[in-house]
């Protein structure tokens, strides 16, 4: 179940944390949940906001039609939050951006938020459906997909950001996403510490760079 | 910010054997930081997803991240003197 707290403060924290953003020129507060982002170099754009703890296709819903005016981006605030794969489908369908606060940030330097990925996740979208043994990809949920293969089992992997992968890592991996059998650094300069390589093993899930994932496509067993 | 050091302060206190600390801009300068960075080294006995449950009120209300480290990962990390302005938060 998800959990929905009071989420009336999110528009005045999004806005007091966008003061010092190099895009913006001024945030206007349209209601407690909605925002006008002024920017110095692309136009402007309205974002929704909300703070729930997995925000799916029904809370994505939430936002939008709670919403006076068409947002361009959705964002959740909680940064221990999760989207789910239904509410990136939907956002894609319905032409809106959706993510954490750190994604709009991100976002708001870009032309068209609505398309906006973080770098290391369009990396994932724009080249792993050029591995000559995959088929195609779909997110489960923004940060774990499925991989369907030409000629081999479809395989599901989470895909981190991070410098260093730890033992907690491994663990809020497994409690988000359930259901997976590889998880992928995706940071360049990343790698994973002892402890969590041998968690990882007890639950029989690898961990890659990007390197040594791209072979592992090519294997049964991911 | 003050608040959410208190309310971590209050809920470190049920987790003997861990250090809690602030890093990064919520260290450095509070009152313009976009999130908050909060780093958990414990001594491998707590499971991380239960700091994380107890911690979920908190996480829900601010933009908290958490980094959660073994003694072991820390060390092996080197984390806390690599960490920007990370300060200490619970009690000895």
């Amino acid at each position: 179940m998800n959990k929905q707290r009071d989420d009336t403060w999110t528009g005045q924290f999004v806005k007091n944390g966008l003061n010092k953003h190099n895009s913006v020129e001024s945030v206007e507060l349209l209601g407690p949940k909605l925002i006008r982002i002024h920017r110095k170099t692309h136009d402007s754009v309205v974002v929704a906001t909300t703070a729930v703890e997995r925000l799916d296709a029904a809370a994505f819903r939430a936002a939008i039609n709670g919403a006076a005016l068409h947002p361009d981006y959705v964002v959740n605030i909680p940064a221990e939050s999760i989207v789910l794969g239904d509410a990136i489908q939907l956002a894609r369908q319905h032409g809106v951006g959706v993510g954490q606060f750190k994604d709009l940030m991100g976002a708001l330097g870009s032309s068209d938020v609505s398309r906006y990925l973080s770098s290391d996740i369009r990396y994932v979208e724009e080249n792993l459906p050029q591995h000559e043994q995959v088929k195609s990809i779909e997110p489960l949920a923004d940060r774990h997909y499925r991989i369907e293969r030409h000629a081999l089992p479809p395989a599901q992997v989470v895909f981190i950001h991070e410098y260093d992968l730890t033992v907690d890592h491994v663990r809020m991996a497994k409690q988000r996403y359930r259901s997976f059998s590889a998880i992928v650094i995706t940071n360049p300069n990343g790698h994973a510490t002892g402890e969590a390589e041998r968690l990882a093993a007890t639950m029989n899930c690898r961990i890659y760079i990007w390197k040594t994932f791209y072979g592992a496509l090519n294997k049964r067993v991911v | 910010m003050q608040f959410a050091v208190t309310e971590a302060r209050a809920v470190s206190s049920r987790f003997p054997g861990s250090d809690w600390y602030l890093f990064g801009s919520s260290a450095r300068d509070p009152e313009h930081a976009g999130d908050i960075d909060l780093l958990i080294v414990h001594d491998g006995t707590i499971e991380s997803t239960r700091l994380r449950t107890e911690l979920a009120a908190l996480c829900m209300a601010l933009p908290l991240h958490l980094t959660i480290l073994t003694r072991a990962e820390e060390s092996e990390l080197n984390f806390i003197a690599r960490a920007d302005g990370c300060r200490k938060i619970s009690h000895p």
